[in-house]
């Protein structure tokens, strides 16, 4: 079971699909906070949904980085026709990644005000924010991730 | 409500997690001596900063939750917005540090 969940394949799928959960639990939390609707449980559930999912998208992204990408996947990259999008995707990549998840916990933080709260302390407009950066710091991340599969792709061929 | 001191404390330490990230990662990239001693750590760079943005984090958290002494509606409402635009800003920075470095090789 370990060697199968540690294939490189399984390895790339669970980090991409932890990281579209997380990204659409914060567009749901987005939603919830532009619509003014549901509890601030519902928010809560959508924020810590987020939070989970892009912390598994990072323990799994980042063992895949150190044991697998630097050592076959980075030299594929480099030689072939877009060395850039290591130089410059990947690395923005894998440091920007960094900043989601403090970034989730402020928002599950802001999630535990209920309507009232939030509008009372002129919060609703910052949450929006925030929920709608990092749903879309997430898409960015998603987009230099393609740049680098496919670079790899076309690096081999 | 003790909450809005509890997002405070967050924010910041996110803010400021995310300029210690932003930093070392280019002071690594400029200094080859200084991205080997983050390497030193634990092995690999990335995860040594890894480590150090959630530590940055936590530790920035628990003291000004400890230190923040009254509830202060407005104070959270600018230390969220800030949160907002530092991390468009960090990660611009960061794209358009490695842009610059690659160009310029």
């Amino acid at each position: 079971m370990l060697a199968l969940l540690t294939a490189k394949p399984i390895l790339i799928g669970l980090h991409l699909g932890f990281a579209i959960l997380g990204i659409d639990a914060f567009l749901w939390l987005l939603g919830e906070l532009v619509a003014r609707a549901g509890s601030a449980s519902r928010r809560m559930f959508a924020a810590a949904v987020g939070l989970a999912s892009f912390i598994g998208s990072w323990f799994i992204g980042g063992y895949y980085y150190v044991n697998f990408y630097g050592p076959l996947v980075k030299p594929v990259i480099l030689k072939g026709s877009a060395p850039w999008a290591h130089a410059i995707a990947m690395e923005a990549k894998e440091h920007i990644f960094l900043f989601v998840v403090p970034m989730a916990v402020t928002a599950l933080l802001l999630s535990r005000l209920d309507n009232a709260a939030l509008d009372s302390a002129g919060l609703r407009k910052p949450a929006i924010f925030l929920a709608g950066t990092l749903a879309g710091v997430g898409l960015a991340i998603g987009l230099m991730g393609y740049i680098i599969s496919a670079a790899a792709r076309w690096g081999v061929l | 409500m003790n909450k809005l001191k509890t997002i405070y404390a967050s924010a910041v330490a996110a803010a400021l997690s995310i300029v210690t990230t932003t930093a070392v990662t280019i002071g690594g990239e400029l200094s080859l001596p200084f991205k080997n001693l983050l390497k030193s750590f634990t092995g690999h760079h990335w995860i040594t900063k890894s480590w150090l943005s959630i530590i940055v984090f936590a530790v920035v958290f628990v003291a000004v939750r400890i230190l923040s002494k009254k509830e202060n509606a407005a104070r959270t409402r600018h230390a969220v917005a800030m949160l907002v635009w530092l991390t468009v800003a960090a990660s611009l920075v960061l794209a358009g540090f490695y842009i610059f470095e690659y160009t310029s090789r």
